[in-house]
């Protein structure tokens, strides 16, 4: 059976409508606050994603700002981070420390990792998705 | 007395955060839905706007596509309206077809604009406001 | 007998033989101590805090700390703008609660000594010997330049306090006095109803600085506190029952505050925590009051500065109490070694919240010795006619 495993942010509406989205589909999953995001996880993730660390962060300060608009020093980091300034190690080392920089929300069965959200890949993904053992010795 | 209009989008937590802050500062306001911008009304906060009805739009698909992952229809409109190859009655025409390509939150008394959300333009904005009317005859 | 022997035998709560005392901090404020958006039924009004004051009395709390603030601190949440004020909240609270003890806070600058001393003793004879008195000296500048720029410089706050507290005493235990200061003159000073309680009103303040912690120390019953760890707890109570004895030949406790995040599971407190300091904290007002305390972010590392915020957020800057009833009450007990004499909580929903620590965590610091259960003394029958009495119109 697969396990789904999504990160969140309360008050996203990505967030909110993908969590509604499997729901609403029959998918179970489980749920964790994007602050939850661990150094060893982000590094699980991270290897999964072609782009790497950089794809689970914001790209601009605007629209890091539309989701977390009462967060300030934060935004000199994402700044860094697309300045191109930091290493891959670096980048995931400063998502760790301060985890509102990631995009939610982020999706995954640690084979594949769904960042933001988006219908077209959503119902792509959750094809044959096997829900349910009924099948046990 | 001071009229003060808002118009903001449910679960954008930019309007959420300024509905909060107007409330706990004890500012009243008339609160209305981004869909209840008409054509008439954009025109008259356009008016107000240095550069016009396009500082009333989002800036770029993605930044839109976060406060509306379920939109489609109008990602194709943000594009055209920034490339600067319409004419301030076209956009207009456009927002009033589609209000959600309008950032949300919209603050105004009609003789000045706020657009999105940020904590020292609403703290220098609201200086010697009439909340309440005790000197009646 | 000491000052704190007659508390103890006039039956002062605060005296009680609770090890670990338990009170709770700022219910009469908007956002009590949390800095947050996140939902919540909690409202700084008088029937909230009846209802919370009734579930206190009924578990056996010992006081409720009001917060004294004249405007909020900004931003969305506009943290603590809605407040009642606390001396006629007290009086308000004190004649329909029976058993708590309940605090005015008080900004010296913004009333004369007088007229607070004299309120003071009109809310004791109202709640029969159950009103204490929180001296601030005023530090959110904001709050205080509203009084015409009262608010004066740290020092100079603490002469001025002192002066106030002086001619306090002075009223609630002579008649015909003179006094003369650099702040106050009274000619034939003279005040009746004294307090009703034996000795006086019970006197806590939150000094940290020196200054005021020789105030604290000098005039005070408890020094408030927040602990950063167990050993600094124990440090910093042996410093202030030095210092009081040392200058001033008096006694003197301490007590913290702390808030509390209390569910079945680790992870579920986690989660509640996340959600309310982490991702619907009013991150802007913490901003505002870090600047104000002066924790610069361009000289701590990052994990601090967020460290540092989501205190604030989570509870003013208090212990975080965040786990399991087992958790929570290990960290209370631990508190308790410490030689404080108690703490005050914060919840972000009293009334949600209270009723779960009140049955699964307040057992355990009995088992552990650090409480006792409360005594079942009337039978509801008599509560009832007590009630009555207190209420009727037709006495009034």
């Amino acid at each position: 059976m697969d396990r789904w495993v999504m990160y969140a942010k309360s008050g996203n509406p990505a967030s909110d409508i993908a969590k509604a989205w499997l729901k609403n589909n029959g998918i179970p999953f489980e749920s964790n606050s994007v602050f939850r995001l661990t150094r060893g996880e982000i590094a699980r993730l991270a290897d999964l994603i072609p782009g790497g660390v950089r794809e689970m962060i914001y790209p601009d300060v605007f629209s890091f700002s539309m989701i977390n608009p009462q967060r300030d020093f934060e935004r000199k980091y994402i700044e860094k981070i697309q300045s191109g300034q930091l290493s891959e190690e670096e980048m995931r080392d400063l998502l760790a420390e301060v985890p509102s920089l990631a995009i939610s929300p982020i999706i995954t069965n640690y084979k594949t990792v769904i960042v933001g959200y988006d219908l077209d890949t959503m119902v792509s993904t959750f094809r044959f998705v096997k829900v349910k053992d009924v099948t046990i010795a | 007395m001071d009229k003060w209009v808002l118009y903001g989008k449910s679960g954008n937590p930019a309007s959420d955060i300024a509905k909060a802050w107007l409330k706990n500062n004890g500012i009243p306001s008339e609160n209305y839905s981004i869909f209840q911008l008409t054509r008439e009304e954009i025109a008259r906060l356009a008016n107000l706007l240095p550069g016009g009805a396009k500082d009333l739009v989002y800036p770029n698909t993605f930044s839109f596509s976060l406060i509306n992952p379920q939109k489609k229809t109008e990602k194709e409109y943000i594009h055209q309206i920034h490339k600067g190859e319409l004419t301030e009655d076209e956009i207009i025409g456009i927002l009033g077809t589609y209000p959600a390509l309008v950032i949300s939150p919209i603050i105004t008394d009609y003789k000045t604009v706020l657009v999105g959300y940020n904590l020292e333009k609403m703290v220098s904005t609201f200086r010697y406001v009439k909340v309440k009317d005790i000197t009646m005859a | 007998m000491s000052r704190f022997d007659v508390f103890r035998e006039a039956g002062n709560p605060m005296f009680n033989d609770n090890k670990l005392k338990l009170g709770i901090f700022g219910p009469n404020v908007s956002n009590s101590c949390s800095m947050t958006l996140a939902n919540t039924t909690f409202k700084p009004d008088f029937e909230t805090n009846v209802k919370i004051a009734k579930m206190m009395e009924d578990a056996g709390y010992e006081c409720i700390v009001p917060v004294a603030r004249w405007r909020g601190f900004g931003g969305s949440s506009n943290f603590n703008g809605n407040c009642m004020e606390t001396y006629t909240w007290a009086a308000a609270m004190a004649a329909v609660t029976k058993k708590i003890y309940l605090f005015c806070t008080s900004h010296v600058p913004t009333m004369h000594p007088i007229v607070a001393s004299k309120m003071l003793s009109t809310i004791d004879e109202i709640s029969k010997g159950r009103i204490g008195l929180n001296t601030v000296t005023g530090w959110f500048p904001k709050e205080m330049d509203m009084f015409a720029g009262k608010k004066m410089e740290h020092d100079k706050g603490y002469e001025y306090a002192t002066e106030w507290m002086e001619v306090v005493l002075k009223m609630w235990s002579e008649q015909f006095f003179d006094y003369k200061g650099d702040f106050f003159e009274i000619k034939d000073g003279w005040q009746e109803p004294k307090p009703t309680q034996s000795p006086r009103p019970v006197l806590i303040s939150a000094g940290t600085s020196k200054k005021g912690r020789e105030f604290s120390a000098r005039f005070t019953d408890f020094n408030f506190g927040y602990i950063e760890s167990m050993e600094h707890g124990k440090e910093w109570t042996n410093y202030m029952k030095k210092l009081a004895w040392d200058e001033f030949r008096r006694e003197i406790n301490t007590f913290t505050t702390g808030f509390v995040v209390c569910r079945p599971t680790e992870k579920e407190a986690k989660e509640f925590y996340d959600y309310y300091v982490r991702e619907q904290g009013d991150w802007e007002v913490a901003n505002i009051i870090c600047d104000m305390f002066g924790i610069e972010s361009s000289s701590n590392s990052i994990d601090f500065l967020t460290k540092a915020r989501e205190n604030f957020i989570g509870g003013w800057g208090g212990w975080a109490f965040v786990g399991t009833p087992e958790q929570v009450a290990d960290e209370m007990i631990k508190i308790s070694k410490t030689g404080i004499s108690g703490t005050l909580v914060s919840f972000l929903d009293y009334v949600e919240e209270m009723p779960y620590f009140n049955e699964n965590v307040l057992p355990l610091l009995e088992q552990a010795g650090v409480r006792k259960p409360i005594k079942q003394e009337e039978s509801p029958e008599e509560q009832e006619n007590t009630n009555t009495e207190l209420y009727s119109p037709v006495q009034v």
